[in-house]
This record gives C-alpha cells, structure tokens and sequence, in this order.
C-alpha cells in the first residue's frame, strides 16, 4: 500500500512539473473549438526563449528596455488564439470549462464592451502565491475570436499594457477602469481583486 | 571483466546515433525515410534574387526542402516525425492550424542568432524551411509571432521583407543553398 502511495506521489508531482513547464493545460472543449476555428494559433515563450529575446531588447528604448525587466521574472508567456469564420460559432458553453480550469484564480478585471462598433469581452485572472502575483490568465473573446494567454511568473496587473501588443500579448488591456465614455457600453467594470472563482 | 567491456561495446554500438546538430538535415532526411518520399530543393536564381531582401531582414543561412504531392499519414504523424527529428535542443514556438494548412515553428537558440525552422503543410505540398535570425529579425518574430507566422507561412520568404527588422549589412553570408 505504501509503495503504491510513493508511486501514485511520483507520477502526480511529475504531472505537476509537466503542466507547471507547459502552462494551463486547456480544457478538451478548447481542442473541439479549435477544430471548428478557420485558424488556430498556440504561440510558445518559455523561459529560455524570453531570456533570450531579452538579450535582444534594445535597452536605450524606454519601452523595450521595460518589457525586458518585466520579461526577466516570467517562466513563460503561452498564448493560444482562435479565429472563426462567422460570430456566433462558440459560445458561454464553450468558454465555461476553461473558467473551470482556473479553480483557485481570482478575477481582477471582467470588461464587457459592447458598442455599436464593437463587442468584447476580456477576463484577467491573477494567482497569488505567498502574497505575490505568481501568473496571469488573459480570456478576450470577440465575435470571431478567442484567445487565451497564460503569463507564468510575476507580473503587476498594472503593467501588463506595457506587454500588450507583443510577444502575442493581445493590445490595450487596461487592468484598472476605464474612463466613462460618451458610446454605450453595457458593462465596463473591475470585479475588485480577491474575487474568488 | 572482458566479457563485461565486449558486451558495453556491442550495446553502445547499437544505439542510435544522434547527430551532434539536428536540424534541417535530420528533419528531411526523417520525413523521407518515414513517408517514403524524396525532396526537391529551391532554384538557385530565385534565392539569389531574394538574398538582398534576406539581408536587411537580418535572416541567413536560408535552406528549403519541398516534398511535392506529400500524403502523409495524418497531419499529426508529421509533427511527431519532425519534433522528434530535431530533439529536444529545439523547441515549438508556434503553431499554426488552419482548414488547408498547417504551419509548426521551432526555435534554438545558436550563439547570438536563432535558428528556425519552420514546417509548413498546405494541402499535399510539405516545406521545410530553416534559416537563422538576427537580434532584429527575431524582435519582430517573437514581438508580433502571429503576423509573423501569417506572412511566414508560404514559403518563409515574405519574412525577407524589409519591414521584418532591416539588420544593414550585418549579416554578410546570408542565405545560400546549401545541399541537404
């Protein structure tokens, strides 16, 4: 029974490690989605490859030489995007097991925008580890895409817009709330952090 | 004893070899033997005539292998065949799966450059492409993976665009086929 127990111990850590070096690992409704998608993309940073393209950063550029301290302290940046033909090819159905899977993650931003020009809707989800951010999820739909970003490692909410735009980071997420504007947008608001999933 | 060292001898030489540098090489020379097909190269001329582009785009050491009217066993047989080709040196940056086409990208990291290859399988038509980057090339790679991977895709060659990060004459032995 002991031996038993040592194994059971052994392979469950290995799984860990394993999911630990390649991210969240995505629900299976992602892979049928995916199938259904006119294109799928999974973009891969470990932690050498940020290093690396750290090394490359151009350290007199105020906003390169950002990126690269941020970069420094992540373990990896994945992000996995869907792109369909139509809207309305997936749906809250389809999103729900990946909220599932980030059980023990607390949601700090859920923006729901929809105006007459466009319709978006964008989840940032922090963990904390001892007090300390320790990795961020980023969930943007739009009518004809998904996309899902794992940032593993520390990161202030608060600078992720400084990452936006790059390394398959999507663009102009804004982690504190926005500015009321004059176009109607039926929701636009931070749930706070420490909201538990 | 002697027993013992004759029998190390045989086991050792039983194993496979790994090459000392997988790459391009090891990849298409995998997906021959696997699939029973054979590749074809890039013409010369053409090459040449995008070397200049190449160069400001701070990408060299440029080689395509094409496996024309390709019927693999399942698109999913082909990454597994090139991933374990190249080892565990290099590692899949990106992947990219549409209807018709179905793009993988590995990276390693050689000295100050990184080298990529890239597979791409468009309807019965496979490419290889391999090729190293610059700093530059690399920043706009790694900075913006999907575009890049869009206009990557046929070919690689629209990465030879000036706007992929223009390196002037730093890399000066840029793409030139060499035999697979």
């Amino acid at each position: 029974m002991k031996h038993i127990c040592r194994c059971a111990g052994v392979v469950l850590l290995l799984l860990a490690a394993a999911q630990a070096q390649q991210g969240i690992r995505l629900p299976a409704s992602w892979e049928k989605l995916a199938a259904k998608a006119a294109e799928s993309v999974n973009i891969n940073l470990d932690a050498n490859m940020l290093k690396f393209a750290g090394s490359f950063m151009n350290g007199r550029d105020a906003d390169q030489a950002e990126a690269k301290r941020l970069i420094a302290k992540l373990k990896g940046i994945y992000v996995h995007n869907l792109e369909f033909k139509q809207a309305g090819e997936f749906g809250e159905a389809d999103i729900e097991p990946i909220r599932t899977q980030l059980t023990g993650w607390s949601r700090i931003v859920d923006v729901d925008s929809r105006t007459d020009k466009e319709k978006e809707k964008v989840e940032i989800y922090c963990k904390t580890e001892n007090g300390q951010i320790a990795g961020m999820v980023i969930l943007a739909q739009e009518p004809k895409e998904l996309t899902f970003v794992h940032i593993d490692g520390p990161l202030d909410p608060a600078d992720l817009n400084k990452l936006g735009g790059n390394f398959g980071i999507p663009k102009g997420i804004v982690t504190h709330e926005p500015k009321p504007k004059s176009s109607p947008s039926k929701s636009a608001a931070s749930d706070g952090p420490g909201e538990k999933r | 004893m002697k027993r013992a060292l004759a029998l190390g001898v045989i086991l050792l030489a039983g194993l496979p070899l790994r090459p000392a540098n997988p790459g391009m090489k090891t990849a298409v020379a995998a997906v021959e033997s696997h699939f029973g097909v054979r590749h074809h190269g890039v013409p010369l001329p053409l090459l040449w005539v995008a070397k200049p582009f190449l160069i400001r785009a701070g990408v060299g050491g440029l080689r395509i292998a094409t496996f024309e009217d390709f019927r693999g066993d399942g698109s999913i047989a082909i990454d597994q065949v090139v991933s374990k080709a190249l080892g565990a040196e290099w590692s899949l940056f990106l992947e990219a799966r549409s209807r018709h086409e179905r793009t993988n990208i590995y990276v390693r990291p050689q000295g100050a450059r990184l080298a990529m290859l890239i597979a791409t399988l468009e309807d019965n038509e496979l490419t290889l492409i391999q090729m190293n980057c610059s700093g530059r090339a690399l920043h706009h790679w790694i900075n913006e993976p999907v575009g890049s991977a869009h206009n990557g895709k046929h070919k690689g060659n629209r990465s030879a665009e000036p706007s992929a990060g223009s390196e002037g004459n730093e890399e000066t032995q840029a793409e030139k086929r060499e035999p697979i």
